[in-house]
């Protein structure tokens, strides 16, 4: 019962602050309605049942990524943009047309099949062991080309954002 | 109740394309990029637990790796524009470098 509570509310919360995120003016105020956001689907995902994923979630998200955006955000000093003024009721029209129909798409095609569980509380608690024994014997490739991903992306960054190459 | 996630990873899917496409700033795109990145691992996670898969769990240490070298590029990105043009507008940005 209280799993399910805190389902509803978080996921409450996450559309409410996802909402406010993509319609701030400031980006300041912006990061701070998306760390709101993405705290609240680290509580949505540890009701799945998963809470080492919600707490890696919180400390790579919320700890290294939107930190990294916040630093990014003040370290830019932007003056707040001029919201929209020269959009034309079509392109409003489209810009809200748009989203709604990929979200009739998508609520479509995802129509839960075989499921024979309807409770959140009757998930089976998934082994970690055997999660993380598929990621260094089936996923292995993967694994190591995202290592060199890691390393691709730092010297792609460090090459972009210095001042003359 | 579990199939309220798949509409709420769509409701969320759509509003962070709603911000991709209707805003200017180049920083609230990212931040919209970064709410579509999360409705599609709260799926993922959601489908890997109903079905009692953990593959789930195996990709989302990769997944969330790609996202944090996707913010790290797009960040120094935004900074290599703000350097040229001083603003982030999209819409006036007309090229990258000289």
């Amino acid at each position: 019962m209280l799993r399910e509570l805190f389902f509803v509310a978080a996921s409450l919360l996450a559309i409410l602050t996802a909402l406010l995120t993509v319609t701030r003016k400031n980006p300041i105020y912006a990061t701070f309605f998306l760390i709101s956001h993405l705290i609240s689907i680290a509580i949505l995902i540890s009701t799945l049942k998963l809470y080492y994923l919600s707490a890696i979630h919180i400390l790579v998200y919320t700890g290294a990524i939107m930190i990294l955006f916040l630093f990014v955000v003040m370290l830019l000093n932007l003056k707040e943009e001029e919201l929209e003024k020269d959009f034309s009721i079509h392109l409003k029209l489209l810009y809200t047309l748009a989203p709604i129909s990929v979200m009739v798409i998508i609520v479509g095609q995802l129509k839960p099949q075989d499921i024979n569980l309807s409770k959140l509380s009757q998930l089976n608690v998934i082994s970690f062991e055997n999660a993380t024994k598929a990621l260094f014997d089936k996923y292995f490739l993967a694994f190591e080309i995202v290592s060199a991903l890691i390393i691709l992306a730092i010297i792609g960054s460090i090459l972009i954002a210095k001042k003359k190459v | 109740m579990i199939n309220t996630v798949y509409l709420i990873t769509a409701v969320l899917f759509s509003i962070g394309l709603y911000g991709a496409i209707s805003r200017k700033n180049f920083l609230i795109i990212l931040m919209s990029l970064e709410i579509m990145f999360n409705a599609s691992l709260l799926l993922l996670l959601t489908a890997s637990s109903i079905y009692n898969n953990p593959d789930g769990i195996s990709f989302f240490f990769i997944i969330i790796a790609v996202a944090a070298c996707e913010v790290a590029l797009g960040l120094s990105i935004a900074i290599a524009i703000f350097r040229k043009e001083r603003h982030l507008d999209i819409s006036k940005i007309k090229q990258m470098t000289n």
